[in-house]
């Protein structure tokens, strides 16, 4: 139930203040996303659940949970 | 997909499998808490990678399979009403209430939508002036904050016949439920990575030290659940207990304020049953006295010969359903006489087989 997608912004309307609303591609498929929560813009993705962007993918964490990933490796 | 393929990678799982193997010297239970991890652990088979000595248990964060069959009834009741059409996501269509399920009532010529999103509902009640639209609003803080988006759209757009059936759970209260529970044999608990990235983690803080148990923010793909697992073990093998973090990417440290504002003006605490479990205190949200008339348990009273229905398995029987056992960690489903068998995805008795997130339909479904 709590699935939250990762998909990236295409584009931004924001012609309803209390309701900004984003394409977000899903690798492919494309929904109407309501961004009202987040600070993001094209090109950032979000997790989507339900219809609503409830954070924006933190590129910089991801990177460095990778990096830790990759450590193990070679520990 | 970026975000995802990296998580999945065959060779990270294998490179953290074999880092827990290092660390683990003791035997230890570790519950994760949210059924889309439970689902992701038996689809990917991940407790077969684990060291013997390592145990996962799920817990009962299934909103789907801990929605009360009462509510259901109400939500079958109202369904039928010509005036009403009664939406809801489609991970609640076949959940069993005491005599039929939404699916059903849909067959029988109940006007049942399955939605994507609450906000498709309030486009239902601007397209249906003549109808209620309400909306069945399940979930946990995860859910909780966009069913009050979509109320705020309605109230936004004047729109008179929204409203929302609610069963609201909140994860902390059931995870001191469980920690304070005397059979309970949990060390260390993945905590729901999409929950926190709501609520930010300050009330795990509180759980970790009070009940001396770390609590890992923990992600959904396969590296993901075994990362969380890994810094888990670490924390247990070195005694140590404090929240930590293997969600960054998702979860900041004080998650969703504009998510958590909406919650706080909205909603308030109250005492809830789960199904299979019974009722935990201050462990659900319902809308505030200000939004009552947007509240379709309020909106709607029940008719006074309708009583409303308190029971965890309808088939089984209370008393040989161990439905509330597994989902606290004191049993498996393993030690299920009834699954496979009597209870079955098809014809569910417990709750945890309700919804294909509920421990017994991942296992019945992948093993």
């Amino acid at each position: 139930m709590c699935l939250a997608i990762p998909g990236k912004i295409l584009s931004v309307d924001d012609s309803i203040p209390e309701l900004k609303m984003a394409k977000v591609d899903f690798s492919g498929i494309v929904k109407n996303i309501c961004i009202q929560w987040v600070d993001a813009g094209e090109g950032d993705y979000v997790l989507a659940h339900a219809g609503m962007a409830i954070a924006v993918v933190d590129a910089e964490q991801a990177c460095e949970t990778l990096e830790d990933l990759k450590k193990l490796t070679i520990e | 997909m970026k975000y995802i393929d990296e998580y999945r990678d065959t060779e990270q799982v294998r490179s953290l499998v074999r880092a827990i193997r290092k660390v683990v010297t003791k035997p230890w239970h570790i519950m994760e808490i949210c059924g889309g991890q439970t689902h992701a652990i038996a689809r990917y088979r991940l407790e077969e990678m684990l060291p013997e000595k390592v145990r996962l248990l799920h817990g009962p964060g299934c909103p789907v399979c801990v929605t009360p069959v009462g509510i259901i009834d109400r939500a079958l009741g109202l369904a039928k009403r010509q005036d009403v059409i009664l939406a809801s996501f489609g991970d609640m269509m076949r959940v069993p209430g005491s005599r039929e399920d939404l699916l059903r009532a849909k067959a029988h010529g109940a006007d049942v939508r399955m939605l994507y999103s609450p906000l498709d509902a309030v486009d239902l009640a601007v397209r249906y002036p003549d109808k209620q639209i309400v909306f069945f609003a399940i979930g946990f803080e995860t859910t909780a904050p966009v069913h009050m988006m979509a109320l705020k759209e309605a109230i936004r757009r004047k729109l008179d016949n929204f409203s929302l059936l609610t069963s609201l759970f909140m994860v902390p209260p059931a995870i001191e439920a469980i920690l304070t529970d005397a059979g309970s044999r949990v060390d260390g608990f993945l905590t729901a990575g999409h929950v926190c990235a709501i609520t930010g983690n300050g009330d795990y803080h509180h759980l970790a030290a009070r009940y001396k148990t770390p609590m890992v923010v923990t992600g959904f793909e396969p590296a993901d659940l075994l990362y969380g697992i890994y810094r888990c073990l670490l924390q247990l093998e070195a005694g140590i207990y404090k929240v930590e973090n293997a969600y960054k990417r998702a979860v900041p440290e004080e998650g969703n304020p504009a998510a958590r504002a909406l919650m706080a003006e909205m909603l308030e605490s109250c005492d809830q049953e789960w199904r299979g479990i019974g009722i935990i205190p201050q462990s659900g949200m319902r809308l505030k006295e200000a939004f009552a008339r947007y509240d379709t348990a309020r909106r709607f009273p029940l008719p006074a010969d309708e009583q409303p229905l308190c029971d965890s398995a309808p088939s089984v029987g209370r008393e040989r359903c161990i439905a509330g056992d597994i989902m606290r960690g004191i049993k498996q489903t393993k030690d299920c006489p009834f699954f496979g068998t009597y209870c079955t995805p098809e014809h569910p008795a417990g709750a945890p087989m309700v919804s294909s997130e509920g421990v017994c339909a991942a296992y019945y479904k992948y093993k």
